[in-house]
């Protein structure tokens, strides 16, 4: 196993100081309120040679250094930073993880060679990242508690694979304790009771640690050595079916982006096919050259992997995201596709199966519906499934097109009573006047204007289903009536008069 | 020649002849008759379903649509006939929205026809638009059925084959004042329509000159036999079979 682990120590002033380049100010520090006093929490390389460090006072750092520039810390704007760091690190590896505050973690294992070596690759990290704005260290280790404290407490870089046991130890032993990355509290111990590095609590009998100090604490000692596999946690767990492109130079125009995408389908479906499953959701990842990353993604209705469908709802997909605005910058170099949910698909069986009247073939369908989902919004492409529910709102529901068709016409449901054609997603309430508080309707008034009724038919009683955790509900009486204009409507009155309540009240459910 | 309807006569039939694509307009006359409106465009594309034997019948409301008037309901389009697993309901957000997935939805193969419920207004929908709807119709064989809303009928200037208004049948007005004596619904009660034709392509219905845009007609749709009829809902003279069928000209005179 090899781990790559890239720490960023100026994480948080970089963010900021990417923003304006060239113009970097003298000296370039963040501060935050800390009980009140304002504090330094990060400074910059040049704040730092004047002997400025976090934790000093505001007051204290501009007396020191007048020309100091000043901007309020966000640990969140550094959280999120860290997570689309993390997003960037998975054009070297699937397998990248976000290591909060000030770092990543990459598991590189058999990635390396794709880049040259592992020399290289950390030679390649860095010099990416420091074009990025940002001062970068990175180490690659057997295991990547190892490789964390490589890269932020030595000067190693790279540990071989095949190193002993003894070497690793004499490695760790150098480092200080904080190289655990335990709380403040287990550390400040450990430096009451004399321990200073790692070397000294590798020479202590373990039990006595433990009981002093946690299990935690040998815990991380045996991950810092290797002596324990530690996985790291993907940020995405690596799709099973990806395929990927690299270009020399970014591509900027969108024909290229769809071509190379028609490309990189052809060469995700052979892999589907191998494996007997067709895509049901795909995401294409694009990695811009400055370090930005997008992805769209798009769902079918069903197990795909014909190259061509795909090729074709990618670009749908694409020409939507550019529509609204695809900031394409100096270009893309890395474009990924994945198949990240799959289902078993038979192989289609061909020519043994005539078309159905009409032409028209449920692939069809589905085809449409991918696209026209694949640039609306996949819920908004629905399908309509009957249920078995007796509230009107719930015996039909509207499941998006990429969940699954609805089971084909069944007879059972067929025989349904006198329904509207359309229904409203709520019930619009209504003032409505009836001769008997449980009589039908004579006049009511929706939208403002008074509607007579002249003829109706009704009332078909639905109660609250009681088995449900809502005793608050009512039961319906529902009236189609319809009025003078001809107009039609699906009213009901909710509650029962003197059993439930007292003041039934009116809603206009649908209309027809 | 005594002519005299007949009950079953079908004035759209020429629009639904076998895979022939097409595109309709059906407005509503006044804004309150906008659900019958698109009533009569879910019946219009039942008939075309039928007509092709097959295909999936795709509804594409707009966002504002739905809030005015509702979704299409499954059990009520269920009661009417339709095979729900045939049905795809696609919600756009946008007018220009719809009328791209309108242009898609007829270009493909699978569809039998496609009704469109949008705002739409005229800069938007225009010759041009409409043209591209009536092509790609023609290409994937499917008819369209769009129910503009908001729009008045006739301001707009399109490409569409035929331009129906359709009103509420207004129900017979109970003679007694007693609240009592109200007559229950009539059973076709959301597939009666008044209607009348304000377009039709040359040779689409008929020759020319044969439709009078002013004239309001009753018409039914009998969701059991799948067929457009004229509603009668007055008694008419039976068909005389002891009388020559052009008066003598004096009795004409007379």
């Amino acid at each position: 196993m090899r781990f790559l682990s890239v720490f960023l120590p100026r994480l948080a002033t970089d963010r900021l100081l990417r923003r304006r380049r060239g113009v970097a100010p003298e000296a370039f520090a963040l501060y935050a309120r800390v009980k009140g006093a304002e504090r330094l929490t990060a400074v910059d390389a040049r704040a730092q040679k004047r002997g400025l460090a976090p934790g000093m006072a505001v007051a204290d750092a501009r007396a020191r250094c007048p020309a100091l520039a000043l901007a309020e810390a966000n640990p969140k704007a550094d959280a999120a930073l860290v997570t689309g760091l993390a997003d960037w690190g998975r054009r070297f590896t699937p397998l990248a993880a976000p290591d909060p505050p000030d770092g990543l973690l990459l598991d590189v294992t058999g990635a390396a060679h794709l880049f040259g070596g592992e020399a290289a690759l950390l030679g390649d990290i860095e010099s990416r990242l420091r074009a990025l704005g940002f001062t970068a260290r990175a180490a690659i280790a057997p295991g990547p508690a190892l490789a964390r404290a490589l890269a932020r407490f030595s000067d190693t870089r790279l540990v071989a694979a095949q190193a002993r046991q003894e070497e690793l130890d004499r490695l760790a032993a150098s480092f200080p304790i904080d190289a655990l990355g335990l709380e403040a509290e287990a550390l400040a111990g450990m430096r009451r009771a004399g321990l200073r590095d790692i070397g000294d609590l590798l020479e202590r009998p373990r039990a006595p640690l433990a009981a002093r100090f946690g299990a935690q604490a040998l815990t991380r000692l045996d991950a810092l050595t290797c002596r324990i596999r530690d996985p790291i946690t993907p940020r995405f767990e690596a799709p099973a079916f990806i395929a990927e492109r690299r270009f020399p130079d970014g591509l900027t125009r969108q024909e290229d982006l769809a071509a190379t995408l028609t490309r990189l389908a052809a060469d995700l479906c052979p892999m589907l096919e191998r494996a007997g499953v067709g895509a049901r959701r795909l995401e294409a990842v694009f990695y811009r050259v400055d370090g930005a990353v997008k992805r769209i993604a798009a769902g079918t209705s069903r197990p795909l992997r014909d190259p061509a469908r795909l090729a074709a709802l990618l670009a749908e997909r694409l020409s939507a995201v550019a529509e609204e605005g695809l900031d394409t910058g100096y270009g893309f170099d890395v474009l990924q596709l994945a198949a990240t949910e799959v289902e078993s698909a038979a192989a289609p069986q061909t020519a043994f199966v005539a078309p159905p009247r009409g032409g028209g073939s449920d692939e069809d369908l589905g085809d449409l519906l991918d696209r026209l989902g694949a640039r609306l919004g996949l819920r908004r492409v629905l399908r309509l499934h009957p249920e078995a529910a007796h509230l009107p709102e719930f015996a039909v529901a509207a499941v998006p097109a990429a969940f699954g068709a609805p089971l084909p016409h069944s007879e059972k449901c067929a025989e349904s009573p006198m329904r509207p054609l359309r229904l409203f997603e709520r019930p619009e309430p209504i003032e409505a006047i009836a001769l008997f508080p449980d009589g039908p309707p004579l006049k009511f008034r929706w939208r403002r204007v008074l509607r007579e009724i002249v003829a109706f038919e009704g009332p078909e009683r639905i109660a609250a289903p009681w088995w449900g955790d809502a005793p608050q509900q009512f039961t319906r009486d529902y009236f189609h009536a319809q009025d003078k204009n001809g107009q039609l409507f699906w009213l009901f009155r909710e509650g029962l008069y003197g059993r439930e309540t007292d003041a039934p009240r009116w809603f206009v459910h649908g209309l027809s | 020649m005594l002519r005299c309807a007949r009950n079953d006569d079908d004035f759209l039939e020429p629009l639904f002849a076998a895979r022939r694509g097409g595109l309709s307009e059906i407005f509503s006359a006044r804004p309150p008759d906008a659900p019958a409106a698109a009533a009569f465009a879910f019946a219009m594309a039942l008939r075309a379903q039928a007509a092709r034997g097959g295909g999936a019948l795709v509804f594409i409301i707009e966002d504002m649509s739905a809030r005015e008037f509702g979704l299409p309901y499954g059990r009520g389009l269920m009661a009417a006939g339709v095979d729900l697993s045939r049905v795809a309901l696609v919600r756009v957000r946008r007018p220009r929205e719809a009328l791209w997935a309108m242009e898609e939805a007829l270009k493909s193969p699978g569809c039998a026809a496609v009704v469109t419920e949008a705002f739409l207004d005229a800069r938007l929908y225009d010759l041009a638009a409409s043209r591209r709807l009536l092509l790609a119709a023609r290409r994937g064989g499917a008819l369209g059925v769009l129910a503009p809303q908001g729009a008045p009928a006739g301001r707009v200037s399109s490409a569409a084959e035929l331009r129906v208004e359709i009103a509420a049948k207004s129900a017979p007005v109970p003679s007694s004042a007693l609240p009592a004596a109200r007559p229950p619904l009539s059973p076709l009660a959301p597939f009666l329509w008044r209607r009348r034709v304000l377009k039709a392509r040359a040779g689409l219905l008929g020759a020319p000159g044969e439709i009078d845009p002013a004239q309001w007609r009753d018409i039914a749709f009998d969701p059991e036999r799948v067929a457009f009829r004229h509603a009668f809902p007055e008694r008419f003279p039976a068909e005389a079979r002891d009388r020559p069928p052009v008066a003598a000209p004096s009795r004409r005179r007379a």
